[in-house]
């Protein structure tokens, strides 16, 4: 058969099982169910516990082996002594050293001409923390400009943040973004795409800068090192005397041992019950696609009696009940990721978290949906590629 | 003339569940664009015999050529390409597929692969045209069609593909007589278009029509 020709048939194929699930649609949405609800809970909890990672992360992260983090317990607005942060710069295992603290966890962030705003978190840090952190400026005024005392009003944006504000340009400087009432001009874009991602969905400010504008305090204040593998207890040490000789600012190591392993283990476990809990509701849909499928085979044997009297071959026919399964899959793929993906939308809205998602889980989840759907259609396939042509005679 | 069905020693033994003889060995020539009616009581096996020559089953016994090609000891898939590239069936039920349009079912005839959408439509339409159904009945679902409008549509799908042979099995069985006089009649004007026509019925007017009768009783040819 020639190209064309087996374009055609595909063709011919495809519309000929759409046709078939589209006249039987209860069999089409029984089919269909079982997979449909294996792929959004495999899409929601997947997602949500995606989501509930970055929330850990942002709880967490600061604290990862190889950074040192130090903690303020006494609210300061002039955050740390120059002289003290030089001096920790200067030990040897001390990549990089500075300050990224948060300042708000939910502020109102918005565009000035928007309604509403988006809740998203507010940073101060400067050039050091920037390093520190692995965090980098993509477009605009440099890190260095975090540094400048006189520089105030202006903010960096996590480019995550900026695309869901509907920033086109945000590095121009022409911009003005609103934070809780406050505005600032957008002077630059950063992003951290390692251990420390949520800094891609916050407003970043020196600190004049939130000083000056913010009418609120600092909800911490933190200078970040990152250092030497293994030299992070006794940097951490010689870190609370250097920064604070005089104890004002009352610091304290905020820097556990394991805190990667803690990330790694209840991200990993909320990823798995998500997978498995998807996987066991997906089995069940196969099964259900098997039987509903058998049940149609059975239903159908004169037509597919006459479809083989009339010359269509056992593999064509085997087919054609495969392509249906398969179509049924992609559409249970393509619903279910919707649901799943609205479901954990409506949970981080309750929750006021920003949703985050792994690109490719949608194309993932239809895949598997589809293969599972095929599984299932495998032995009803068989039986129909079995049917005699006398069928349509007998019937 | 010479035959484009020759059938000898053809005959059908089952073994499960018991071994029962359902035709016994006969011979049959039929010639190219005849009209042939194959008659006889309830079990005579007038059917097993059409679905001998429609190689829908193979027979137990015998040599079946058709156009000078044995065709017993092929496999299913040459059976079944054989099916597509030269018969055409029409069924006791019209068998369509309820759900579809008229249009759908009669395009499911269409067996030569690679033809595209619009011009299965327009042959389609052609044969719809041909036995006597318009544009208006060709985009109705089949459900709605009234049984004589079925067994046309039938005939259609099996006349689509243009085969060579038309076999019809108990075609006027369910019709009232006009109705059933109606589709013989189109049966018979298949001949015109070259197709060869093999009809089994209990209707003694096909028998009347027809340019060769065959009758079986018990599975034996008289």
């Amino acid at each position: 058969m020639s190209h064309g020709h087996r374009a055609t048939e595909t063709a011919r194929l495809l519309a000929d099982a759409a046709a078939s699930l589209l006249l039987r649609p209860g069999h089409t949405l029984g089919m269909i169910s079982g997979i449909l609800l294996g792929v959004a809970s495999a899409v929601g909890a997947v997602t949500i516990a995606d989501t509930q990672q970055a929330q850990i992360d942002l709880r967490f992260d600061l604290q990862r082996s190889g950074i040192v983090a130090l903690e303020a317990t006494t609210p300061t607005k002039a955050g740390f002594p120059a002289d003290g942060i030089a001096r920790v710069a200067a030990l040897d295992p001390v990549a990089a050293v500075g300050e990224l603290s948060r300042w708000n966890d939910r502020a109102t962030v918005a565009q000035p001409a928007a309604e509403d705003g988006l809740l998203a978190p507010v940073l101060v840090g400067d050039r050091g923390g920037l390093d520190a952190t692995g965090t980098t400026v993509v477009a605009g005024a440099p890190a260095a400009a975090l540094d400048d005392p006189a520089a105030t009003g202006t903010a960096w944006l996590g480019e995550r943040l900026a695309a869901r504000l509907g920033f086109t340009d945000p590095a121009a400087g022409t911009a003005t973004v609103v934070v809780d009432g406050v505005p600032f001009t957008v002077v630059g874009t950063v992003r951290n795409g390692g251990s420390f991602g949520y800094v891609s969905g916050a407003v970043l400010l020196s600190r004049p800068s939130a000083v000056a504008g913010l009418r609120t305090t600092g909800s911490n204040v933190r200078v970040m090192a990152k250092v030497r593998p293994g030299s992070a207890a006794v940097v951490a040490d010689y870190m609370l005397a250097a920064v604070d000789p005089t104890r004002r600012l009352t610091l304290e190591n905020v820097t556990p041992p394991d805190g990667e392993i803690l990330l790694g283990n209840v991200g990993g476990d909320l990823r798995r019950v998500g997978a498995a809990l998807g996987g066991f509701i997906g089995l069940v849909g196969m099964i259900t696609v098997a039987n509903t499928l058998s049940l149609s085979v059975y239903q159908r044997r004169r037509e597919l009696g006459l479809r083989s009297a009339m010359g269509w071959s056992r593999r064509r026919i085997g087919l054609l009940v495969l392509t249906e399964s398969g179509l049924a899959g992609a559409v249970a793929g393509v619903l279910g990721s919707a649901l799943g993906v609205a479901a954990a939308a409506l949970w981080c809205r309750l929750h006021d978290w920003e949703l985050v998602m792994a690109r490719e889980l949608p194309l993932l989840v239809v895949g598997g949906a589809v293969l599972a759907s095929l599984a299932g259609g495998l032995l009803p396939a068989v039986r129909a590629a079995s049917t005699s042509p006398l069928a349509a005679m007998r019937s | 003339m010479a035959a484009l069905i020759e059938l000898r020693g053809i005959g059908l033994e089952v073994a499960a569940p018991v071994p029962t003889r359902i035709l016994h060995p006969l011979a049959l020539d039929v010639a190219a664009g005849t009209f042939v009616a194959v008659v006889g009581p309830s079990g005579a096996g007038k059917t097993t015999l059409a679905s001998i020559v429609g190689a829908l089953q193979r027979p137990s016994e015998g040599s079946y050529r058709y156009d000078g090609d044995e065709l017993t000891g092929r496999g299913l898939a040459a059976l079944a390409r054989f099916r597509a590239q030269r018969l055409g069936f029409v069924f006791q039920g019209s068998h369509l597929i309820d759900e579809r349009t008229t249009l759908a079912n009669v395009e499911l005839g269409i067996t030569t692969p690679g033809v595209g959408r619009p011009q299965r439509e327009a042959t389609s339409a052609e044969a719809l045209s041909w036995v006597g159904l318009g544009d208006d009945v060709a985009r109705r679902r089949a459900g709605d069609l009234s049984g004589g409008e079925r067994h046309r549509v039938a005939i259609a799908r099996a006349l689509v593909k243009e085969p060579q042979v038309v076999i019809a099995d108990e075609p006027t069985a369910a019709l009232d007589q006009p109705t059933g006089q109606a589709i013989l009649a189109l049966l018979a004007r298949a001949t015109e278009r070259g197709a060869t026509v093999v009809v089994v019925t209990h209707d003694e007017r096909a028998a009347a029509m027809a340019d060769q009768v065959v009758t079986l009783v018990d599975g034996r040819r008289t």
